[in-house]
């Protein structure tokens, strides 16, 4: 009897055991073993190597053991290989200027009652910060915790030495996401013969002529203004949006179903969020782009279709941007985003958008839209009223920062002119 | 049976609509008050009026709550008295603003259909205009996101030529009683207690300061004083270089209960009271913080101001911390409530002012003592923490004159360690 009664024991005592070490202890994979440095992207100037790796939620989970993405926290690896004779000095602000510190992190993923695994977990994110010296022709790396953004993810990496600062800008694909416009084959949307070159006259009057609006899936009905045109290639319609702060969307699949009804349900964020489609040309939007609000759900969304010209050997796209301000109920979907109605003043924003994050190389104005003044205005698809001066911005973009002295104003129509008609 | 059906949906129907507001009553703009705070700035032709409203001149004027929605109106007026078409960037003030239909559509309920289309006809009319013709001027409100004690922001105006002036304001929004509004500053020392120093004396002074702040009663040593704040250029220095970096000012730890109560609920965190450390007998001068969205957790700054003068400009010890958690019951094992990597911290603060081109020099001194990872030493609330021991000593810049990176000086004294 007392020796079952002691085997119980045993076995309530080994329960015990597994129940409050198993699930708190810290177990993090060798780094070796995750093979996220494969897609590493390298740059050199100079002496000065710089190797960048972000980490996937997978990744991050495997390495740190923690679920890091679940925090808003993404780790970024980097290797920065100094051959010069003077010392380095690498500023994670410049990565990220609100950057967590490891200490910050591995308190934030602390366990409940185990002081050893969180000991241990402050040791081993401590150990692989990214440090900010690197000695004459020395090899460092460790990681900087940065804010999360999924899609591409932008940053610079600047470092200082006695006699020069450079700056390094990374755009890395972060894995997890399907993007929207990686599912359109943009080589195959026109064939050859049907491209046109405009010169600058022509290219005015074949804007003015597109159609105002984006339609219904059949073409029939009307739906918001096409109210922007953005001319540069791929790369510089990317690299501009993104460093502006832009989203990619996720295309419509059960993932992303799920995604968004939870964050619309329990109001969290999915700044991805798949939107709908609009169409032109008889396709939907080749590429959704939308940026999230600092304090409210709301975001901006904006949608671009590829056309059949060019510009000075650049893409023209045309396209359609909108400030949601709230939710609204109707009998067609259910439920919608009410958009601003003042589309002019959104259209307003994106340029100043462009031109502080300094992707805006020039900008014009011209018709095509048609004024809709605010006592009779016109409706989107989903029966929003807006108006405008009706004119579309034309934005020249760029991959690389343009300065204020370099930005133009084109002189075609003049916006100023036509205030008096929309208010 | 029916009958009953149908006087409950008429009573319904009274319900809804009874409630609602049938019309829009915003007050007339002249009857406003807050323009007698208004600042003005001058820039070759062109003059550049701000005014912030406070929560309670939001109420008056639109007969709205815009604080508990966290948006904060700034009213301004831009004067163009050049020969040229001016545009006003709305970005500038706020990257984030709020379009003026944004903020009627959410703050329409209770409001009747006719009274909504009012609203959203008064928020068009009010909104402060892009293009300003030469020889003309124009008025209105950008509706920005709320910022309490300090606010700070930036009218930039284009001209057609691509000249851009830059107007930085600094406004003070009645509300929130600032920890340093309860200092009298000019009696804390008799003139003959004050020090003015040259550099080589104040590297001296300043290593030989205490090493850490205390308890109330001095007894006890508390987180390291690791950092020294001096002011160059104009007055307010300090101050502005702070507010530009994106440090709040706190609300002083007498704080009565009524001004929490009024607090809107976004922004209760970053402005909360600040604990007491004592350095000359007394606690800090003043507090500020920084305050993370993602995760619990704040930076906190603490300042006291020291009896020394450095070529005119005043000297002041102060000590930088993160705290990035707070232990509660459920989690009493908890190594850390700040980051005990207070360099990492330190090195956070130097990076945070040089980016924001409120630094113009900087150095480094002894004073602090150094505690390792393996061997750290403890704060008055038992946390560890360790350090290189090095001070950091940092002149700061006005914003009326901005430094570029490139051109931030290094005193040569103490060389921390490689990290």
């Amino acid at each position: 009897m007392s020796s079952r009664a002691h085997r119980l024991g045993v076995i309530f005592l080994f329960i015990f055991t597994v129940a409050a070490f198993g699930c708190a202890s810290f177990q993090p994979r060798p780094m070796d073993q995750v093979p996220f440095k494969e897609r590493a992207q390298t740059q050199q100037e100079g002496k000065i190597r710089v190797t960048a790796a972000v980490l996937s939620e997978e990744e991050s989970q495997e390495i740190f053991d923690v679920p890091l993405y679940k925090k808003g926290i993404q780790p970024i690896w980097l290797e920065i290989e100094n051959k010069k004779k003077v010392p380095l000095w690498f500023l994670p602000a410049s990565v990220d200027r609100d950057y967590f510190s490891p200490l910050e992190v591995a308190f934030a993923n602390h366990f409940g009652y185990s002081d050893t695994a969180n000991k241990k977990m402050n040791r081993y994110f401590y150990e692989r910060g990214m440090g900010m010296y690197i000695a004459p022709g020395e090899v460092r790396s460790g990681f900087v915790f940065s804010h999360l953004d999924e899609g591409t993810k932008t940053f610079n990496v600047e470092v200082l030495s006695a006699d020069e600062d450079r700056t390094f800008t990374f755009f890395i694909p972060v894995p997890g996401l399907r993007v929207d416009h990686q599912e359109v084959d943009f080589e195959t949307l026109y064939p050859k013969g049907e491209i046109v070159s405009h010169d600058e006259e022509g290219l005015r009057k074949a804007l003015a002529s597109l159609p105002c609006c984006v339609t219904s899936k059949d073409g029939k009905e009307n739906g918001d203004p096409l109210n922007i045109v953005v001319i540069g290639d791929g790369k510089d319609v990317y690299h501009a949006f993104i460093r502006a702060g832009w989203d990619e969307t996720e295309t419509i699949y059960g993932a992303s179903a799920i995604k968004t009804g939870i964050s619309f349900i329990f109001g969290g964020r999915y700044r991805y969020s798949p939107v709908s489609g609009l169409y032109v040309y008889g396709r939907p939007q080749d590429i959704a782009l939308q940026k999230a609000r600092e304090t409210i759900h709301e975001r901006n969304h904006l949608r671009l279709w590829l056309t059949p010209m060019t510009f000075e050997g650049k893409s023209v796209w045309i396209g359609q941007i909108s400030r949601d301000i709230g939710v609204r109920f109707t009998t067609k979907t259910i439920v919608t985003h009410k958009i601003d109605p003042d589309v002019d003043e959104t259209r307003i924003f994106l340029v100043q958008d462009l031109l502080y994050s300094q992707g805006l190389a020039k900008v014009a104005h011209v018709k095509g839209v048609g004024a809709a003044p605010i006592a009779e205005p016109r409706g989107n698809l989903t029966g929003d009223p807006y108006f405008t001066d009706g004119l579309r911005a034309v934005m020249w973009v760029s991959s690389e920062p343009v300065s204020l002295e370099d930005f133009e104003w084109v002189d075609w129509e003049d916006p100023v002119q036509q205030l008096s008609t929309a208010k | 049976m029916k009958r009953q059906w149908l006087a409950i949906s008429i009573l319904c129907a009274l319900m809804i609509h009874g409630c609602a507001t049938a019309t829009y009553n915003p007050r007339p703009l002249e009857e406003a008050t807050f323009k007698s705070r208004a600042q003005t700035q001058e820039d070759r032709g062109i003059q550049v009026t701000a005014a912030v409203l406070s929560a309670e001149e939001c109420k008056e004027l639109f007969r709205l709550d815009l604080y508990k929605r966290g948006i904060q109106p700034i009213w301004l007026k831009i004067e163009n008295n050049t020969k040229q078409l001016v545009a006003f960037l709305s970005y500038s003030v706020d990257s984030d603003y709020f379009s003026p239909l944004e903020v009627a559509y959410m703050h329409r309920s209770g409001f009747s259909k006719a009274a909504r289309d009012q609203m959203d006809q008064y928020f068009n009319q009010h909104q402060m205009e892009v293009y300003i013709p030469p020889g003309s001027a124009n008025s209105g409100f950008v509706f920005t996101n709320l910022n309490q004690g300090t606010k700070s922001f930036n009218v930039d105006v284009l001209g057609e030529d691509k000249d851009l002036r830059t107007f930085t304001f600094f406004v003070s929004v009645p509300g929130l009683r600032v920890s340093h509004s309860e200092v009298d500053f000019l009696s804390l020392y008799t003139k003959d207690e004050i020090v003015t120093y040259d550099e080589e004396g104040l590297r001296k002074a300043l290593e030989s300061l205490p090493c850490c702040a205390t308890n109330e009663d001095g007894t006890e040593q508390g987180g390291p004083l690791n950092l020294v704040l001096i002011g160059e250029g104009e007055g307010d220095a300090l101050h502005s270089a702070l507010i530009r970096s994106g440090w709040a000012e706190t609300e002083a730890l007498s704080g009565k209960a009524a001004t929490a109560r009024d607090k809107p609920s976004v922004s209760g965190f970053k402005y909360a009271p600040v604990s007491p450390l004592y350095v000359y007998g007394r606690p800090q001068d003043a507090a500020f913080t920084k305050a993370r969205k993602e995760i619990k957790g704040r930076s906190i700054l603490r300042l006291w101001l020291a009896p020394m003068l450095f070529q005119g400009k005043t000297v002041w010890l102060g000590q930088v911390s993160r705290k990035v958690g707070v232990r509660s019951a459920s989690r009493p094992d908890e190594t850390y409530r700040i980051d005990a990597d207070l360099d990492d911290t330190r090195g956070a603060f130097l990076q945070n002012l040089w980016y924001s081109q409120g630094l113009a020099k900087f150095g480094f001194v002894k004073g602090v003592g150094a505690s390792s990872i393996s061997e750290p030493r403890l704060d008055l609330k038992g946390d560890p923490y360790f350090t290189d021991g090095y001070r950091l000593v940092l002149w700061l810049s006005s914003t009326s004159r901005p430094v570029s990176r490139a051109d931030v000086k290094q005193v040569e004294w103490e060389r921390p360690d490689k990290r």
